[in-house]
């Protein structure tokens, strides 16, 4: 390629033939090289990225998620339902979060006539039907408390109570404003400190039994889990699917401190279990319940049944307090699960402290079903279990859970998994800025996107009052935002990154890109000699 | 003359000070109850990452300080679910060990820190920049069992701890690989975004261990390290019946003040970091604290190295009864009969092919 320097054993001939075959070559090599080697070598080690709406992903937090909700009033006077409504529009005016709508429900003859509030409740939902999410209050003389919350999406209120409770009722239980403010809020110290409610759970049920040949406790808890458990999941699947095992333990005990403590029972005394070293005992046992076998979050209910050498036990605070109640003996720890006491029968113990054969006994189902659902009900945060004053809420005597609580709950989990798939979304986009050397492929590209897609849909959807498509939405969207920001080939390149392209190149091209650039010397110094002969 | 202008100054001051004080809307003194609230913990649940990323038998050391650390933070109250423990390569069962199946940290061979329950989650040749850089992020391979991942929140405090060889802007990993100090910031950045850590507490206990924090930039991390840039970490002691050294010298002190923590403790982080001084050192012990908010000498140690668990009695009921008591009586006629067999005995030595 050396064409100024020549050798000495050929005569320097400033032949214009060879002079253009050389010009010819040089141009040859600097139009592959740079003009299609460099871009070529350029965009073969461009990192793989799918086109992805940054822009738009980075003003998602721009639009707040705001809620449409339908509030029904009945009063018997229509005068007394306007006030309400008026007031209650002034305490909603400027809300950010929620989008109330008040409707008024005038009475009819039909509706002055009914006996019961349930026989109410029907006549006015034929008349106005409710969508997933909306409430309604009911006006009904009779009542002792200021509001009544019943097990649908209904509350009965007094002649005499004031907007202001009813505006408490609303933001405390129903719309749960404060725990919607937690989710949405900015700041890392305020927010929410819990995981988001996740596609699957596996619930297990254990029962512990330490001393199985000293306590001969009977139990189909498969059938009692089958019965009590699986169907009431059923109904709260709306979020998160739920898979349940039970299985029994023997020989795994609980490590903790047992004081033995006198009393008027007929075998004299029952030991205490302090609350202080309830976690603790958590810890003991948690690693024998097989819980790491699956692989989605576990959530575990366990039944331990005390030896009779231990038996009754009872967990006391730390001011000496027992904390038994009706004969209950639980506590609860999410997310991990909830731990309930099935003391064996009175009998059983007197029969093993007069060293006679251990009786066989049945533990009692309905006792600690009923307990394990409400415990159940705890962990999922469907239950609300603020208090206000004068509001009470009706038992629950269904296998279901109330359904303005599990709605709140519907609600509240649509607008977290909104909240975390857009900071999900959002998080990405700015590592992709800050790291240059991440791979995002087309299955992650389409992840990404199609969330994007869903969360708009589900924040328009819970504008446009579809609290059953939201929550499906929401929860479509969220999924496919931790799949696209966990996915395992997002660090691909992990040793590649831009510096190493440069260090490894550079040695292999340099000594070919030499020449190349020292001919375009010789180039422009032909050229210059061909207009001085064109001037000339 | 000038003595009373020196008097009329001293009283304009006096004066001007006592305003100060006495002002209720004096802004510059934050009210105490903010600062306490800005103080407190905030965490729901701790983690630990303990890593040993050295290999080979006279590395002894580096396996004796991760599981005494080990040791430590499960005395403290962290569950094993919680706690991911990396070890590149095995001593307790190195032919070379001459206390087959037992780790010890110290020449008087006290405790076993190896123990029965010991739960390695990365062992051997899978203890990789790569793993360690998934697990981190959280992005690891599919069909990665649950234990092996860190599930961490956003309030989630997690301690790293770190040992082995290392360098100025890197740890060394199994001999054959390093991780540098700016990929574990990118890490830990990683991890901030995705809000998987509330607060973290790094501690390295390698050569030159104060570069591998010097890249991080993302706020509530905590760091200590063993040593400056330019400063070896030494080792404490040998055991003339291993061959080999026990444990390092800031690892040593480290549990040495560990071992009078209790789960109910008061001690802070604070003093913690001020464990180990050079004359017993050597080398000089490195704290980054600018990106803490908080003062460590208000945070308590078990913030970090224990774990909480909040429980609460719940003794209501939902009183639905769908079925009578009968009905969950366990069917004994219902099991199916167990078929009679027969047991067969083969000689111990089989004579008939000998005949």
């Amino acid at each position: 390629m050396e064409t100024t320097s020549s050798s000495p054993f050929k005569p320097r001939r400033k032949d214009k033939d060879e002079d253009k075959f050389r010009i010819g070559a040089t141009i040859a090599f600097i139009v592959v090289i740079i003009g299609i080697g460099v871009p070529m070598w350029w965009r073969t080690t461009t990192v793989y990225r799918v086109n992805l709406p940054s822009s738009d992903i980075l003003s998602l937090c721009e639009t707040s998620i705001k809620t449409a909700v339908q509030v029904a009033i009945y009063t018997k006077q229509p005068s007394r339902g306007q006030l309400l409504i008026s007031e209650l529009q002034a305490a909603f005016s400027d809300n950010e979060i929620w989008s109330v709508d008040f409707k008024q429900l005038s009475a009819t003859t039909k509706t002055q006539e009914a006996h019961t509030p349930a026989v109410l409740e029907k006549l006015l939902l034929e008349e106005h039907p409710q969508s997933m999410g909306d409430f309604m209050f009911i006006e009904w003389a009779n009542l002792q408390e200021d509001l009544l919350l019943t097990t649908e999406r209904s509350a009965l209120m007094r002649s005499d109570t004031t907007s202001n409770k009813l505006v408490q009722l609303l933001h405390a239980k129903i719309l749960q404003t404060y725990r919607i403010n937690q989710i949405l809020s900015t700041d890392e110290r305020m927010g929410a400190k819990s995981e988001a409610p996740q596609p699957a759970y596996d619930v297990i049920v254990s029962v512990l039994n330490p001393k199985p040949r000293l306590t001969h406790a009977q139990w189909n808890i498969a059938m009692a889990v089958k019965t009590y458990i699986e169907p009431w999941l059923a109904q709260v699947s709306g979020v998160s699917n739920f898979t349940v095992r039970s299985q029994w333990k023997y020989r795994v005990s609980i490590e903790a401190d047992l004081k033995q403590v006198r009393d008027q029972s007929r075998l004299g005394r029952h030991y205490a279990l302090q609350e202080s070293a309830l976690p603790h005992l958590l810890t003991s046992i948690a690693q024998n319940l097989s819980a790491s076998t699956t692989d989605k979050p576990a959530i575990n209910l366990v039944v331990y049944i005390p030896p009779c050498h231990t038996a009754p036990l009872h967990i006391y605070d730390s001011k000496e307090q027992r904390l038994t109640r009706n004969g209950v003996d639980a506590f609860i720890s999410p997310p991990w699960g909830a731990f309930i006491i099935a003391n064996p029968p009175e009998r059983v113990c007197l029969a093993a402290s007069n060293d006679k054969q251990p009786l066989p006994y049945q533990v009692s189902t309905t006792d600690n079903m009923q307990v394990m659902l409400d415990q159940l009900q705890k962990l999922l945060d469907i239950s609300s279990e603020l208090q206000i004053d004068g509001v009470k809420a009706v038992e629950i005597e269904q296998l279901e859970p109330r359904r303005w609580e599990y709605e709140s709950f519907l609600r509240r989990s649509a607008i977290r998994h909104i909240s975390t798939a857009s900071s999900t979304l959002q998080s990405l986009i700015k590592l992709l800025d800050e790291i240059s050397y991440i791979v995002i492929d087309d299955d992650v590209g389409a992840a990404i996107t199609n969330s994007y897609a869903d969360i708009l849909a589900a924040k328009a959807a819970l504008l446009g009052h579809r609290l059953a498509d939201a929550s499906a939405l929401a929860k479509r969207a969220f999924v496919a935002s931790e799949r696209g920001f966990f996915d395992a080939s997002l660090l691909a390149q992990l040793y590649f990154p831009d510096e190493q392209k440069y260090a490894i190149y550079i040695p292999l091209f340099l000594p070919i890109m030499v020449p190349v650039l020292s001919s375009f010397n010789m180039l422009r110094s032909v050229l210059q000699a061909r207009r001085k002969a064109k001037q000339a | 003359k000038l003595n009373k202008m020196r008097m009329e100054l001293a009283w304009i001051v006096v004066i001007h000070l006592v305003g100060c004080l006495a002002d209720p809307q004096d802004t510059s003194v934050l009210p105490e109850g903010f600062v306490d609230a800005t103080q407190r913990s905030t965490h729901t649940n701790n983690w630990a990452v303990l890593v040993d990323a050295s290999r080979f038998w006279f590395n002894y050391r580096h396996v004796a300080n991760v599981l005494s650390i080990y040791r430590s933070v499960k005395r403290l109250g962290i569950p094993d679910s919680q706690i991911i423990l990396m070890i590149a390569d095995d001593m307790a069962c190195n032919p070379r060990n001459p206390r087959p199946g037992q780790v010890y940290n110290n020449a008087n061979q006290h405790i076993n820190v190896y123990g029965d329950d010991v739960e390695v989650d990365y062992r051997g040749y899978e203890v990789t920049v790569e793993n360690f850089v998934r697990l981190l992020t959280g992005r690891t391979q599919n069909g990665t069992a649950r234990s092996k991942k860190l599930l961490s929140d956003a309030g989630s405090n997690v301690l790293i701890y770190l040992t082995g060889h290392g360098g100025d802007g890197f740890l060394k990993f199994q001999d054959s690989e390093e991780i540098t100090s700016q990929e574990l910031a990118d890490g830990i950045q990683q991890m901030w975004e995705k809000k998987r850590y509330n607060e973290l507490f790094f501690m390295v206990d390698t050569c030159q261990a104060a570069s591998l924090y010097e890249k991080f930039t993302s706020p509530n991390v905590l760091a200590v390290a063993s040593s400056l840039v330019g400063e070896d970490s030494l080792s404490h002691h040998v055991d003339p019946s291993i061959g080999v050294y026990m444990i390092d010298r800031y690892t040593y002190y480290a549990l040495e003040f560990l071992e009078k923590v209790q789960p109910f403790s008061k001690r802070t982080i604070g003093e913690f970091l001020q464990v180990c001084p050079k004359r017993v050192c050597i080398s000089t012990v490195g704290v980054r604290k600018d990106l803490y908010r908080r003062d460590p000498h208000k945070v308590p140690i078990t913030d970090f190295f224990g774990a909480i668990r909040p429980t609460r009695v719940s003794t209501h009921r939902i009183n639905v009864t769908l079925a009578n008591e009968e009905d969950f009586i366990a069917q004994q006629d219902e099991e199916p009969l167990k078929k009679p067999f027969k047991i067969v005995l083969e000689p111990q030595f089989p004579s008939e092919f000998f005949k």
